[in-house]
Order: C-alpha cells, then structure tokens, then sequence
C-alpha cells in the first residue's frame, strides 16, 4: 500500500465515519467476559496450544493467554476462542 | 455460528493431526474454505477438530501434500448412518419384506365361518359368498360392500331369511337364518265362509257346507256365504266349510299423472376408481382419467386398512362412477290418460289375489289441471270373497 492510498482511506474514514477495521484490514477482537474472545481479519493461526493462542494480523501478530483453550470455530478469517482468556496482546514483529 | 446448521444432515468427522505445527494444517484448511471447529490440544504435537464429511476430499488432498498423519476418531451423521445401513442392504431388505408380509397377511381374509345354518345351506352359502368373492385368502380391500353382499346373499339363495356378515379383524362370520316351512296345520276345526267384501256372486265352488247363496244374489261384507251347519238343528253336524265364491267386486281409485315428466336411469355405463385416503389428503392410484360431468352417478366405497390388529389412519376407497341419462317424457292427455289407467291397474292387481280378474274399466272423471291429468277410475273385479269364519264350539 503506498503512503497516498493510506492517506486516501483515512481521509475517507474521518469523512465518512466508517469503521476503522473495514478500512485497514486491521483485526477486530470481541470478548465476551473471560470467556469468548472473537477475532476478525486475522491472517492465519501460527500457534495454538491450551494457554496461548498466537494470530498473524496484516502487520505483527496478536497473542491470546489464558487457560483451557478451545477454538469452537475457524473460519477464513474468523476465530472464536473459549477458555479463561486472561490478556490480549499486539506485538510487532 | 449459522454454518453449523445442519451438522446432523451433512454429516461430521472428528480428525486427529499428528506432526510438528498442526497448526499448519489448519491453516491450509481454512485457506481452501474449509471451516473447522472444535480444535482442542491433546498433547504437544496433538490437535483434534471437527469438519464436515463432504470436506473429507480435502483433507485426503492435504494431506499427501503435508507430512502430517491424520486419522478419524469418529463419525457423526445422517451420511454415515446411512452408509451403514446401506452396507447391510440385506438386513433392510428383509425388514421391508417382513413388514409388507406382516401388512399383506393383516389385510387378507383367513376364515369364512358360516354358522347358524344346516350343512346343506351352509354349503350352497358358501359357493355363492364365494361367488361375491368372499373366501379365505382373498385381500380385504378387494371385498364390496357386506351390506349389498347380505342382501345379494337373501335374493340368491333360497331358503334364507336373514344373513348377517360380520367382520372380526381376519375373520368374517356368517350368521344365518334358515326359512323353516311352517307346517300349516290343517285345522278341522268347524267353520263357516262368510264374504269378506260386497259383490254379487258369479259362481260358487264348494267343497264342503251347505250354500246360502246364490249366483247372480248380492251380498254385504259379513253375510255367510256358505254355512258349516249340515242338516236339523237336532241332527246337525258341524263341518268346516270350504270352497270358493268368485263374486263381481268393485274398486274406485284415483291417480293423477303428470303431462311433463323427468327421470333419471343409469346406463349401465360405469367405471372404477381406486385411491387411498389419508385424513384429508386422498391419493389415486386406478382411474385417473375417468371423464366427469353432470351425468355421472358416484358410489363411494370406504374400506380400512389394518396392519396386525390396528386399523391405520389409511383407507382404501374404491368409486364407482355410473353414466345417468335423463329422460325427459312429454305426454299428451291421451297418452297420459292410458298410462294413468295402466298404473291404477297394476297397482290393483298387486292387491288382489293371483286368481282374481279385472272383468272392466271405466274412466268416471278426467280432470286437467296443473299439468297434470287427474283420473278417477273404476274397476270391476272377478274374486274369491269367502272368508272362513270359526263356529264356536260353545254356541
């Protein structure tokens, strides 16, 4: 994406009040309490074991952490996770 | 989670990947579309997750490319219930069979009992029941009415004063009655004839007692005709009295008959139809292209259907379609006076006694009104008008 098309599409959402998400192919993350976390946008599931759940995301990666891990459903960018989850993290990497 | 619908009909496999990263291989799933769910960790290199049957190509496909091992840990589904069933095609062929069987052998007629009745009628009853079509082993649904079979049955057979056919499931019972022949006693009792209507006397045939009357004399109702008194009133004898008087007798009726008139006969033309009926849903099976219209007569006839000894909500019914004709009669007054005067005539003559005779006719008034011919006829008659009438002992 070149710097004039990001330009572009943030101008297009500070006009047009669009979600963000939409816009920047950027992951949108639902929880639900402790125990769902719904992850939208993701590129695909580098990790998985009961505690720890690691996401590829456009740019970086996102970590889930918790306990008793779960993925009720995995669908071509769609993930819903059940278990404890005690953080969400972005990293750049 | 909507694409879950339907997991039942669609069928699921529960997989287990075993290798490095099986993350991986989930990945190669989702990136073919292929949804997954329920991915649990069973171990370090251990991951089980569900998918559906028809996606099964795919993971085979996967896999040869990937150094994974897969293996099924079960089956849920319709599909695989199915792909059982379909492996023991013998076991469902011969439950169907055995059902139809059971089916067939509720719905057949296993025993004609005929009771009440002497061997001899027993037997000719038997060969005509046989002839209506009902006799052991027949189906069920291929009998007509037992109504119309009863009343067959009393016209067919001689000798028979009642039938009545019963069905109890697989059993059909005849009862019958047979005529007795009353033995007519011949009283000797002493008796008098006396004439049972008015007339005057054509001729006298008596056998036994003494004439009071004459030929050509008229008498009243309740004169004595023919006395069973013989001889003195010191020496008499009391007989009985017998013998015919054949005395003119007349008759007045009235009939009126129209000028215009319409029936309805059938033709003799009919067809069958035959179709079963569920609640309200009827379905045909014989007969579907039977021309309809005004000129049709229908006779429906219901039968129940039995599996063992419950009657199933499905019944058998058979119609009947029978061409009518309408005949429209436009009659003069002459015509109309004739058939007026044959129908008075015949109704009298089924009044009279077989031995008696119509000696005249005569049109006494002929009235036309309303379109009708209003007659008022006059008969005289030729019959027997004696009456016996018991002479009481005590007297």
């Amino acid at each position: 994406m070149t710097k004039w098309q990001r330009k572009m599409k943030q101008w297009l959402i500070n006009q047009f009040d669009m979600p963000a998400d939409v816009m920047h192919e950027l992951p949108r993350i639902t929880t639900i309490g402790q125990i769902h976390a719904y992850i939208e946008n993701h590129q695909g599931l580098v990790t998985f074991s009961e505690k720890e759940i690691l996401l590829k995301m456009t740019r970086g990666y996102v970590k889930v952490t918790g306990e008793n891990f779960v993925l009720k459903m995995m669908l071509p960018e769609e993930i819903l996770v059940e278990g404890q989850i005690h953080s969400v993290q972005f990293l750049r990497q | 989670m909507r694409f879950k619908q339907g997991m039942f009909f669609q069928g699921t496999i529960t997989i287990l990947v075993k290798g490095k990263r099986p993350e991986l291989f989930l990945n190669q799933l989702m990136k073919e579309n292929v949804p997954v769910w329920d991915i649990k960790t069973k171990g370090e290199h251990i991951l089980e997750a569900t998918i559906f049957f028809k996606h099964l190509s795919v993971v085979r496909k996967l896999r040869r490319k990937h150094h994974f091992s897969i293996s099924f840990k079960h089956k849920n589904g319709l599909p695989f219930i199915l792909g059982a069933l379909r492996l023991n095609k013998p076991f469902i062929v011969g439950v169907m069979v055995s059902l139809f069987v059971l089916f067939l052998v509720s719905n057949i007629v296993w025993q004609v009992k005929i009771i009440g009745v002497t061997p001899e009628m027993e037997y000719k009853m038997k060969n005509q029941l046989k002839e209506y079509g009902l006799q052991e082993g027949v189906l069920k649904i291929s009998l007509g009415s037992l109504e119309k079979m009863e009343r067959n049955m009393l016209k067919d057979v001689d000798g028979l004063l009642w039938v009545g056919i019963k069905e109890q499931g697989t059993t059909y019972i005849v009862q019958g009655v047979e005529q007795k022949e009353a033995e007519r006693r011949e009283s000797d009792r002493p008796q008098h004839l006396v004439a049972a209507k008015k007339g005057t006397i054509l001729q006298m045939l008596v056998e036994a007692g003494k004439p009071e009357v004459q030929v050509n004399q008229y008498v009243e109702k309740g004169d004595l005709l023919v006395s069973g008194l013989i001889g003195d009133e010191e020496s008499g004898k009391k007989v009985q009295a017998k013998g015919k008087v054949y005395a003119e007798t007349w008759y007045r009726s009235e009939t009126s008959i129209p000028l215009k008139a319409e029936y309805v006969t059938l033709t003799g033309n009919k067809e069958h139809q035959y179709g079963l009926e569920i609640g309200q849903m009827s379905i045909p099976i014989w007969g579907f292209f039977v021309k309809s219209g005004q000129n049709i007569y229908k006779q429906v006839e219901k039968q129940p259907v039995y599996f063992l000894k419950w009657e199933l909500p499905v019944t058998f019914v058979r119609t009947t379609l029978f061409e009518k004709e309408k005949t429209v009669v436009d009659r003069s007054e002459k015509e109309a006076i004739v058939t007026g005067v044959d129908q008075a005539r015949n109704e009298l003559l089924r009044r009279l006694h077989h031995d008696s005779k119509i000696l005249e006719e005569k049109i006494l008034r002929k009235t036309v009104e309303n379109g009708k011919v209003k007659l008022i006829l006059f008969f005289k008659v030729k019959e027997n008008i004696a009456k016996p009438q018991p002479i009481n002992q005590g007297e």
